[in-house]
């Protein structure tokens, strides 16, 4: 077999440890310093540290509302309304908590003719104080809230 | 002999009547306990308050207070370690279940939340120890308020809809009340939001409320000062220019009584922590209506 004469020269052997390194570093960054971040995005559920954690959600409508319905990222539903009047709702709920930390999507319908309105939501897992995050608009709302709490 | 069964009929649905209108007996191990337990359940439950008038820290139950607990349907203690007999309890009472009821309520740790001033020198004051007093704190009481609604409809479901109207009724009145506390609160200047107290007991309630915590004794009231201690805690008072210091119900005020003549400050009225001598029932909200009102004269007082 005939090989090229570059293949044999120092540039080459130096660029190929180059491509090497190259191809390892963004694994090896993502290991070292993106799991911070990775457990924002990742499901919940499918994080190694991920607790199911009992908790009371409470939730604040300041209009009435047509729909509201709360999942996780992944669509799971946690919490549905419907109707859903003004005023004070609170239900025990079971979620998975990752580092602390958990995210929710918030999806209201108001009537089309109504204002711009806010809903709040409450979560209070057990050991941990209770944490509120809105979302303010008109029509269909859908927002995702995140929460996280010190470890 | 149409009559003497229909009298029969009659009797029986009188007994019946009797019978489920009897209120679930619940014991409680703790003034408070006692107190959100009234408030949730109404005149479904009846509250037998073991600790009355009690060093809450050094309870241990009596031959007729186990009883009372034995023929209860459900024990109400306060929980995070407050109770130290509480294991034994457990087994000598079998089937009645012991509710811890601040279990799932976030605690906090001597030395380690800000919120603690006292003891910076870890002078073997309670430092590393877990914060019993979490009934303190306003937002902790509509906690426990939902834990005991959903205990009692748990062993009595019949009553879930009462318990739970008791629960949302109570929060609401603890939500005005949180609002009219921190009203008050708030007229008293940011130099001056230091809780000097008898014992270690205000934590919940100065974090709740903007407060930091100057304690003479430990956790608990027998958790006596170092002369270090107590000299440290002067300086603090005079450094930081409070005014007042707060002596409790149902502790020692001696160590107090010496921090504020050497501090140069006065003695306020005392504060309600751990239930008061008399062992008169107390609402949680009269507790807070006192001790919110002497602080705030206290501590804005010319």
């Amino acid at each position: 077999m005939i090989r090229p004469a570059w293949i044999s020269t120092p540039l080459a052997g130096t660029a190929a440890v180059f491509a090497v390194l190259a191809l390892l570093a963004i694994p090896l960054h993502r290991l070292t310093s993106g799991s911070a971040a990775a457990a924002l995005t990742t499901p919940a559920g499918d994080a190694d540290d991920s607790t199911a954690t009992p908790a009371v959600l409470y939730l604040r409508l300041l209009a009435d509302a047509d729909k509201v319905s709360i999942t996780t990222p992944d669509g799971t539903p946690v919490w549905q309304l419907d109707p859903a009047p003004a005023g004070e709702h609170d239900i025990d709920a079971t979620l998975t908590l990752a580092h602390h930390q958990t995210e929710l999507t918030l999806t209201a319908s108001f009537p089309q003719s109504a204002n711009e309105t806010a809903v709040f939501l409450t979560v209070e897992p057990d050991h941990l104080a209770s944490q509120t995050q809105h979302a303010i608009g008109s029509g269909q709302i859908t927002e995702t809230l995140h929460f996280s709490w010190p470890e | 002999m149409k009559r003497l069964l229909t009298g029969i009929a009659m009797l029986c649905l009188a007994v019946t009547a009797t019978a489920t209108a009897a209120p679930l007996k619940v014991s409680a191990l703790h003034p408070m306990m006692a107190d959100l337990a009234r408030q949730v359940g109404g005149d479904r439950i009846e509250v037998f308050d073991l600790t009355k008038g009690n060093n809450l820290h050094h309870f241990e139950p009596k031959p007729s207070d186990m009883a009372t607990m034995r023929s209860s349907a459900l024990v109400l203690a306060s929980g995070k370690g407050l109770e130290s007999y509480l294991d034994g309890l457990r087994a000598s009472l079998g089937k009645v279940p012991v509710i811890e009821v601040g279990k799932t309520i976030p605690s906090l740790t001597v030395g380690k939340d800000a919120v603690y001033s006292s003891c910076p020198h870890n002078h073997g004051h309670s430092a590393g120890g877990l914060d019993p007093h979490w009934w303190l704190g306003i937002s902790n009481m509509k906690r426990a308020a939902r834990v005991i609604s959903k205990e009692l409809a748990a062993i009595d479901p019949a009553g879930k809809t009462t318990y739970q109207a008791g629960y949302k009724a109570y929060a609401k009145k603890l939500d005005d009340l949180k609002r009219w506390a921190k009203s008050e609160l708030a007229t008293i200047p940011s130099g001056q939001r230091k809780l000097v107290t008898s014992h270690n007991a205000f934590a919940y309630f100065a974090k709740e409320f903007g407060f930091e915590v100057i304690a003479i004794a430990g956790l608990s009231a027998e958790q006596n000062s170092t002369p270090q201690h107590l000299a440290h805690t002067i300086t603090d008072i005079r450094d930081s220019g409070v005014r007042a210091v707060f002596p409790e119900t149902n502790t020692s005020d001696k160590s107090l009584n010496a921090v504020a003549k050497q501090a140069g400050v006065t003695v306020a009225p005392p504060l309600i922590a751990d239930g008061t001598k008399s062992g008169k029932a107390i609402t949680f909200e009269a507790v807070v209506h006192h001790n919110v009102n002497t602080i705030t004269r206290a501590l804005t007082a010319q």
